[in-house]
């Protein structure tokens, strides 16, 4: 038997039936193909409920004296009529093909809301999602705290929030170890995310992912604020100050150069920015976040081949 | 969101099929293929496998009953498969990411059919929501309506690479969002060849009063921020796990990963400059692997801006 017909009629019988139907039952029904209840037979089951449950067929499996039984809520398993006008699914038809997020997720989806409606659009954005983000997403929905790896340590987050910004997707959330509010980038969450089933948390009222993301990365969370200067040369000060944005106190020179003040809660931030500058743009105070920087850049001198002598 | 199996793949689109053709009786095998993205040939595969399908006692009746040769399309007698299977959370968070990013670009209808549709989906999905925001620089519209109208633009432009404002004439394509900006694929009069503008560090606009034929092109390809000249020279870099942001912000051409949790990837290069901000920006942890006369680039650019630093604090104590 064609395996694909296996699986479909495997579904409609888990679809049709209340009570369940037990592992001896499936496999010894001859339509459905396994031919006998053998351990070859027992084995191309075991594929088969896996395939169910990658597709996202929500199969239940119940305690059969030493065995299971297993069903499919018909309840759980359909999608519900969203209601959509032939309008509302072609825009979102042309979202799906206007924004790009890396996988064929949302075509996908769009294939369960009855195919496609409308034209396609030409592209008009990336915003890549990382694929820590749909089990967390998951837990958000359903109000479920979760555990993962970040920056090297195992995190305990109740994921009040998604938000993307600056083309990155950002995960805002309560960490439960730290008792804060923390904001996770999705791209650096390590391996696996661990949904701590049967527990809860509630999100305030009005509460706004977006709210907590910093205008600029330098205003991450970290440390306290603290004004830091940076002296910008003449030729990149235009382009430095307009890409700082409106928290930054800007003191021209009389040659054009800058000395710009930034509020820094992350110094990681911050050094990535003045490093696009290379030699045009210096940090100046306070010491310790120019000592950083310095010893950043010593580290990097220093991790290189010596120079070749007279080159420098 | 790694392929699933080739299985696994058809039957999702059986599923979602089936319904929709119970719910539209009447319809032909050309408007549901086209609707589903397949061949007449293909949907009458899946339509023969359709037939095959039942639930016990398996009597004639418990058979869905269909016609693959028929044309229009009927399906009748089935209890079952009645409705689409529910949209599993990434499917859920793609249609929600995509919709709420498309509803943040400027000049959406903040209101229309996208909002309402997004309202219903967050209602099935109890109430989960994503914000986006791809910001709003000061000449998107300018140069979106240009690219429309095939309007000749003159731009100030800031050159990050090489460090200064230039004037220039530019054809412009439509803006589009990647890695965190806006661009403008452009062809430009100054340089005689396209290139990607920044919208943001576009200083200035005016309009030349001279057309240009806007590009036909849809090819997403095309959209690539970066797109590598041949004569771009191909680096390998070592990186450290802390420094993986590499191989989702720079157009990487292979990504190989290291025992310990590193990666080694190749990108081309079209500007020492860039590559040794990059290198800056990774820090100590990486390091170029090939060629062997790019080695020395972060080493040399971090001596000059300690340069720099050693040589502003005698500035600072004058002033």
């Amino acid at each position: 038997v064609d395996r694909r017909e296996r699986l479909l009629n495997l579904l409609a019988a888990l679809l049709d039936t209340t009570a369940g139907l037990t592992v001896e039952e499936i496999l010894s029904e001859a339509s459905l193909g396994y031919g006998g209840t053998g351990e070859s037979a027992r084995k191309a089951f075991e594929r088969d409920k896996a395939s169910l449950r990658a597709m996202g067929v929500p199969l239940e499996q119940m305690d059969h004296e030493r065995d299971y039984r297993y069903r499919v809520d018909p309840k759980s398993y359909y999608l519900p009529d969203l209601g959509l006008t032939n309008d509302e699914s072609a825009a979102l038809h042309l979202a799906v093909t206007a924004i790009s997020l890396g996988g064929g997720e949302g075509e996908g989806a769009l294939m369960k809301l009855g195919g496609r409606e409308g034209e396609r659009a030409q592209p008009v954005a990336a915003l890549p999602i990382a694929p820590a983000l749909a089990p967390v997403f998951e837990a958000s929905r359903r109000r479920t705290p979760v555990r993962f790896g970040y920056r090297g340590e195992r995190r305990h987050v109740e994921p009040w929030g998604l938000s993307s910004k600056r083309g990155r997707w950002y995960v805002v959330g309560f960490d439960r170890d730290r008792e804060q509010m923390r904001v996770f980038r999705a791209d650096r969450i390590e391996g696996d995310v661990d949904l701590d089933d049967g527990d809860t948390f509630s999100v305030p009222d009005g509460f706004r992912p977006e709210a907590e993301l910093a205008e600029q990365a330098w205003e991450l969370t970290g440390t306290e604020p603290r004004a830091v200067r940076v002296a910008v040369d003449a030729t990149h000060a235009t382009d430095f100050v307009t890409r700082a944005g409106r928290s930054a106190t800007v003191e021209w020179r009389d040659d054009g150069s800058a000395v710009v003040s930034l509020p820094v809660t992350n110094v990681d931030g911050l050094r990535a920015f003045v490093l696009e500058y290379l030699e045009h743009a210096e940090v100046l105070d306070p010491p310790e976040v120019r000592a950083d920087i310095i010893g950043w850049l010593e580290a990097v001198a220093a991790a290189g081949p010596e120079p070749r002598p007279g080159r420098r | 969101m790694s392929p699933r199996p080739q299985a696994e793949e058809e039957l999702t689109r059986v599923l979602a099929l089936v319904p929709w053709i119970i719910a539209h009786p009447g319809s032909t095998k050309a408007e549901i293929a086209n609707r589903f993205g397949i061949s007449v040939r293909q949907l009458e595969l899946d339509l023969v496998l359709v037939m095959m399908v039942g639930v016990p006692p398996y009597s004639p009746g418990d058979y869905i009953d269909v016609d693959p040769d028929a044309d229009p399309v009927e399906i009748r007698l089935a209890d079952y498969f009645t409705r689409p299977l529910r949209l599993s959370p990434a499917e859920g968070l793609a249609l929600l990411a995509a919709g709420r990013g498309l509803l943040a670009v400027p000049g959406s209808d903040p209101t229309g059919p996208l909002a309402t549709a997004l309202d219903k989906l967050q209602a099935a999905l109890s109430g989960a929501d994503v914000a986006v925001d791809v910001g709003h620089p000061e000449f998107l519209d300018d140069v979106r309506s240009a690219a429309q109208e095939g309007r000749r633009l003159e731009i100030e432009y800031f050159s990050a690479t090489e460090g200064q404002l230039t004037t220039r004439a530019i054809d412009p394509g439509p803006p589009f969002f990647a890695v965190g900006h806006w661009y403008t694929d452009a062809y430009c009069h100054l340089r005689r060849e396209s290139r990607m503008f920044r919208l943001d560090r576009i200083r200035a606009v005016r309009d030349t009063g001279e057309r240009f034929e806007p590009s036909e092109d849809q090819d997403p390809a095309r959209r690539d921020v970066y797109r590598p000249n041949p004569d771009d020279e191909r680096v390998t870099l070592v990186l450290p796990p802390e420094a993986a942001w590499v191989a989702e912000t720079t157009p990487v051409e292979s990504i190989r990963e290291l025992p310990g949790g590193g990666l080694e990837v190749t990108l081309p290069v079209g500007s020492t400059t860039w590559l040794a901000r990059l290198l800056l920006q990774i820090g100590a942890g990486g390091r170029v692997a090939e060629p062997a006369e790019r080695r020395g680039l972060a080493a040399g650019a971090a001596r000059r801006v300690l340069d720099r630093y050693a040589g502003g604090a005698r500035h600072r104590a004058g002033a």
